[in-house]
């Protein structure tokens, strides 16, 4: 699609817009380096308003979670048995955590303690 | 002889704390050593400076702690020391650390200072690198100036409801407290407010009340805390509460928003509700807590 608009592109502007067709290719190919990017997280969990949601989430072994801080605070995404701990997520920090054992995980909000939700991890489901 | 010794009274006298000396010439003659005002002890208190904040509530945090700074260094008479009650950074970041360190080391008065839950996010180790002192192995200390005995407590350690103390500060409350004589004024800092004040928002100290309890036999304790941004006093007994107002930015009154967080206001009007606290303790006279913006 991309080398399609450039291509009519060139008709029109043909010596100038050359260069510019390299360059995107060039970009493009970087984009598209074989390399495999990770999966975007399935799951994701908005702090807003000193709240987690969803809560409880359910997700499986193996499962991502991306959290996002909405909040004008700081929030943190601890584990209350300090398992894993997000650290400070400014406005719109993110921080992104694998589960990789089953079990119900309590977090906490170390700067709002009773900001409070669980992670419920379950046997993967393809198995 | 301790200088306590010649505090023989201590009372109440209308919203404040009376002093009352009978060997007149002590407190005055220590107070001449250290160059304060005859016959007065005076400190300051500052709170809640969030460095490294730059969001639309202050967009200079920086700015407004070195003006802070500023109008306590050009205080006619220099405090005994000025203490910082907590959140000295935004997120515990090393650089900010630098940061504030930079800033309060133009104070001309020592500096005493305790972390607010902000300043220990994911472990205490960048503000004990910063602000750690061999006094306060622990972070908790105490100590003693023209007859005053001054606690510094750290309620934001290893918390999982609200501000908590722990049994092994606890107990150390109840040995250092042990120490000393009914009618020693008290002095307690610490960064969460130790009673509830608003639980709601986690504006209370988790078992604040084991320690008013083991003040309860003094005839006059003041406890003073930073943490919600503004300035709030309250009595229950003996003991005298008051909070203190951010450097930084303010926070809504309790329960006046659907949440706690930075409070915006007017650009032109951000000086008028930040600042610090001037505390007096003079002879005969009620304890002065007076709070300064910095518009004024």
């Amino acid at each position: 699609m991309a080398s399609g608009a450039c291509a009519r592109l060139n008709a029109r502007h043909e010596g100038i817009i050359l260069n510019v067709f390299f360059a995107a290719a060039i970009l493009i190919a970087s984009i598209a380096s074989p390399s495999p990017a990770p999966a975007p997280p399935a799951f994701v969990v908005h702090i807003k308003d000193f709240k987690y949601a969803p809560a409880p989430l359910r997700i499986h072994v193996g499962d991502t979670v991306r959290f996002v801080n909405d909040d004008d605070e700081p929030h943190t995404v601890t584990a209350t048995d300090k398992s894993f701990d997000s650290e400070a997520l400014d406005t719109n920090g993110a921080w992104t955590h694998k589960f990789t054992k089953t079990g119900t995980y309590a977090y906490f909000c170390e700067l709002h303690p009773y900001m409070k939700a669980t992670v419920i991890v379950s046997e993967d489901s393809q198995k | 002889m301790k200088r306590t010794d010649f505090i023989e009274h201590v009372g109440w006298t209308g919203a404040g704390i009376a002093w009352t000396l009978s060997a007149s010439g002590l407190m005055s003659a220590v107070a001449d050593a250290r160059g304060i005002k005859s016959g007065a002890l005076s400190f300051v208190q500052i709170s809640d400076s969030h460095i490294g904040f730059s969001r639309p509530e202050n967009p200079d945090v920086a700015g407004t702690l070195a003006k802070t700074i500023d109008d306590i260094n050009a205080l006619p008479v220099q405090p005994s020391f000025v203490v910082h009650t907590g959140d000295v950074t935004h997120l515990s970041k090393p650089e900010q650390f630098d940061a504030a360190k930079t800033l309060l080391s133009k104070l001309k008065a020592p500096l005493v200072v305790m972390p607010g839950e902000h300043d220990v996010i994911g472990s205490p180790d960048a503000y004990t690198a910063a602000f750690g002192s061999k006094d306060a192995p622990k972070g908790w200390h105490s100590f003693d100036m023209g007859g005053v005995h001054f606690i510094s407590l750290v309620n934001v350690f290893n918390f999982e409801i609200d501000g908590k103390l722990g049994q092994e500060q606890l107990d150390w409350v109840q040995a250092d407290l042990a120490a000393q004589k009914a009618s020693t004024p008290i002095v307690v800092f610490g960064h969460v407010p130790l009673y509830a004040l608003y639980p709601q928002w986690g504006w209370t100290t988790e078992d604040g009340a084991a320690v008013l309890a083991k003040l309860a036999r003094f005839d006059a304790v003041t406890v003073l805390n930073g943490h919600i941004h503004q300035v709030i006093q309250h009595t229950e007994g003996n003991i005298r509460f008051a909070t203190a107002a951010s450097t930084a930015y303010p926070q809504p009154a309790p329960g006046t928003a659907a949440k706690p967080g930075p409070l915006k206001v007017p650009d032109d009007q951000l000086l008028g509700v930040i600042g610090y606290r001037t505390v007096e303790l003079a002879m005969r006279k009620a304890a002065a807590v007076k709070d300064h913006t910095l518009a004024s």
